[in-house]
């Protein structure tokens, strides 16, 4: 049974269904969204790339700011007949690649904090997480067993 | 009696390099720093004969060292040794009272000619 | 929002300076190594940022990469990668050792991975500053040990905070006897883009 690959790449949010494998590759401090129905064969994959969208202005790309693009991500699924109590996340990634130390929150910290708060402000729980460190991670996501595999150099293999 | 230097350079690897140089050259050399901060306060404690640094480092950059280091004492040797040679910056040096500014990569003669003409005389 | 265009004597202007600077880094590199360096044509190319990531890099490759920032007249990204299969041997050359002779990575060595990255992309900023009479100085240098695209990943969501848009100048450089090629990429933002632009024009219209 061949698996399908879905690559979600920087600022996109894509769907995935029984069989599907959602992937993001190469993630430093992107964080990677990937929420599904507790029960069902479904779930959706937001990479978002910076925290929040700034105030005020219109914008493209949404998905790019983990605030709206989380929001853009629970409209989709809410749209699949998914109801927001069945929903779960499991969130990836937000690492501080390189070693600069200047005491500031870097973007990969905004980013988790942000995600958890979104997440949270609508009730999704977060059921797994590997997030923070320095090192990149490759994520991918089965739709139809729930489970992240998680490739990196620094770490080895992880499955969440 | 030998020369003293103390050397101010972030990188580890570029402080190991100069020491070769210097202790080849007959120099000694008496403290190693590894940030702006850390050469004012080094130079203070062992009044070396010669300062070289780098112009950027954490925690306090070259110019600063430079401009710190000469107010306190006025006429104190202090060479700069740094990758960016865009004039802007060698001008703002010198005027600041660096003896001489060296540009990364160098060639070892090189070096211990510009530091033997202000140490020498 | 109106895409940015170059026109052909911009495009032009743009490689030949990415020459001098490739011209200048390369220099810079021999010299540090005792070896020649040979360089490939600069390309340069206009990308949305979110999608700069995607265009470096097909594989997840593991790279030893040295990240500064550029502050001044030109604001920008600077990143140098090398392969890390070649790392040891870019160490070797470096040091002076026989090749194979360097086989720990502590340090030491991530210190002289740094200055080497310090030094080249500074170099190259030293001659395109004296070609155009802008000033670009970079900040202390940064390693990371890791997947090529999140490492681009990580420096793309950097410049995303700032810009839609940002050029990527990349150049390539050779060593042969190892086959150590390393990437170099400058990526100014766009208002320091414009300003190169005008100071290319004004350098090259008043010679």
């Amino acid at each position: 049974m061949a698996e399908d690959v879905i690559k979600v790449n920087m600022g996109e949010l894509k769907i995935g269904r029984g069989g599907d494998v959602l992937a993001a590759y190469g993630v430093g401090s992107c964080v990677i969204v990937a929420c599904y129905d507790r029960g069902l064969q479904l779930a959706a994959m937001l990479h978002g790339i910076l925290p929040e969208k700034p105030g005020g202005r219109r914008q493209y790309g949404e998905n790019k700011y983990l605030n709206t693009g989380i929001d853009n991500l629970v409209k989709l699924l809410l749209k699949e007949g998914i109801s927001l109590k069945n929903m779960e996340a499991k969130i990836f990634g937000g690492a501080k690649m390189f070693d600069i130390s200047n005491g500031q929150e870097t973007i990969g910290e905004r980013n988790i904090r942000t995600a958890k708060e979104t997440l949270s402000a609508k009730g999704i729980p977060v059921i797994a997480e590997d997030t923070g460190s320095n090192y990149g991670r490759s994520i991918e996501f089965y739709v139809t067993d729930k489970k992240a595999v998680i490739k990196s150099f620094a770490a080895g293999t992880k499955e969440l | 009696m030998a020369k003293r230097i103390l050397i101010a350079d972030d990188a580890a690897f570029m402080r190991m390099m100069l020491k070769n140089i210097l202790v080849a050259g007959g120099y000694e050399v008496v403290g190693e720093a590894g940030n702006g901060r850390e050469a004012i306060a080094k130079y203070k404690e062992l009044r070396p004969d010669m300062l070289i640094s780098d112009m950027v480092m954490p925690e306090m950059g070259g110019i600063d060292v430079l401009k710190n280091v000469i107010a306190e004492f006025p006429g104190a040797n202090v060479l700069i040794c740094s990758a960016i040679g865009q004039q802007a910056l060698v001008i703002e040096a010198i005027q600041a009272g660096a003896k001489d500014y060296i540009v990364k990569p160098f060639e070892q003669t090189s070096v211990l000619e510009t530091i033997g003409k202000i140490l020498g005389a | 929002m109106a895409e940015s265009k170059l026109t052909d004597f911009q495009r032009d202007a743009l490689k030949e300076l990415g020459n001098i600077g490739a011209g200048s880094a390369a220099s810079a590199l021999s010299q540090m190594l005792g070896r020649d360096i040979s360089i490939d044509v600069p390309s340069i190319v206009m990308v949305p940022v979110e999608k700069m990531a995607e265009m470096i890099s097909r594989d997840a490759r593991i790279v030893a990469a040295v990240y500064m920032r550029i502050f001044g007249d030109i604001q920008a990204r600077a990143l140098i990668i090398f392969p890390q299969d070649k790392v040891f041997l870019l160490l070797d050359m470096l040091m002076r050792r026989k090749l194979g002779q360097t086989k720990e990575f502590g340090e030491t060595e991530q210190s002289a991975i740094k200055e080497i990255g310090n030094i080249i992309i500074s170099a190259y900023l030293n001659s395109i500053s004296k070609f155009i009479g802008l000033n670009a100085v970079p900040s202390v240098p940064a390693l990371a040990v890791d997947m090529v695209d999140a490492i681009f990943q990580t420096v793309s969501a950097e410049l995303a905070e700032m810009s839609s848009e940002a050029m990527l100048i990349e150049n390539e450089m050779t060593e042969e006897v190892t086959n150590l090629k390393s990437k170099m990429f400058i990526i100014p933002d766009r208002a320091s883009m414009a300003r190169i632009l005008e100071a290319l024009n004004n350098t090259i219209k008043g010679a």
